[in-house]
């Protein structure tokens, strides 16, 4: 099955991965201790994620160990960087809004 | 009654990683895109396996996950806790699916092993059957919903694709 960049970021859990290992290595182990998913669904959404190019995965013995491809994401990172911004804006303003008033 | 047991093979290639086809055996989630219509799958050894098949649920599979190695190999029982088709107890015979890359793709092969003669036939049709979807979801596609045991007594006709 072959993936483009897009539609490979197009699902919210492959965002969320992606995020995980944007600047350093994790195992797809880690990576589900991290997520509420199992094990086979996030090598799942790694193995869509290195499809599409914008995964590396480093092998160490018997362990992989997976990282985004800044170069290969190119423009997308920007969008996706953006994305995660606002979520966290979003995210700040709404507990600004739950604050208890004192 | 015979004692007379066999092993049934079925082998598949898809075109998608190992990675990709191993998370179709241990999400339960991604297990019913290509069989049954309800799973609680423990993919961990001695984690339960449990798949909801047919009309109303008449179907139930049922065994446990033995050996999981990631990418190369599910090993689970399986038996039935109720089915209209099979006597199978829960449980008492075993599947091993192996994974083997094979050039852009995955090769699938898939082992039943001790069934008892009269269960071997039911057995490779609904696998065949059930290999089949898991190809066209593997490889991107939408196999429809699951045709159940009747699908396996009488494959439904083909619904073209207007793709």
């Amino acid at each position: 099955m072959v993936v483009d960049p897009i539609t490979a970021i197009a699902a919210p859990r492959r965002r969320e991965i992606l995020r995980l290992i944007w600047d350093r290595e994790l195992r797809a182990g880690d990576i589900a201790a991290a997520l509420p998913v199992t094990f086979g669904a996030v090598s799942q959404h790694l193995s869509v994620l290195r499809d599409a190019g914008i995964v590396d995965v480093r092998r160490e013995g018997t362990s992989r160990y997976y990282r985004a491809n800044l170069e290969r994401i190119g423009p997308l990172a920007a969008v996706l960087e953006a994305y995660w911004t606002d979520a966290l804006d979003r995210l700040a303003a709404e507990a600004e809004r739950e604050e208890p008033m004192t | 009654m015979s004692a007379q047991v066999d092993r049934i093979t079925v082998t598949r290639r898809i075109r998608a990683a190992p990675e990709l086809v191993y998370g179709f055996f241990t999400d339960p989630a991604l297990w019913v895109r290509w069989q049954g219509t309800a799973a609680t799958v423990d993919a961990q050894p001695g984690g339960v396996l449990q798949v909801v098949m047919g009309p109303g649920g008449s179907g139930v599979a049922e065994g446990r996950f033995v050996e999981l190695e990631p990418f190369e190999r599910i090993v689970f029982t399986w038996g039935w806790a109720s089915s209209p088709l099979s006597t199978l107890p829960p449980g008492s015979t075993v599947v091993t699916v192996h994974l083997r890359p094979d050039g852009d793709g995955t090769l699938v092969t898939l082992t039943h092993d001790s069934l008892p003669q009269g269960e071997r036939e039911i057995h490779e049709a609904g696998w065949s059957l059930y290999l089949d979807r898991l190809v066209a979801v593997a490889n991107g596609g939408d196999p429809g919903p699951d045709p159940s045991l009747r699908g396996v007594e009488k494959p439904p006709p083909r619904p073209t694709s207007d793709r």
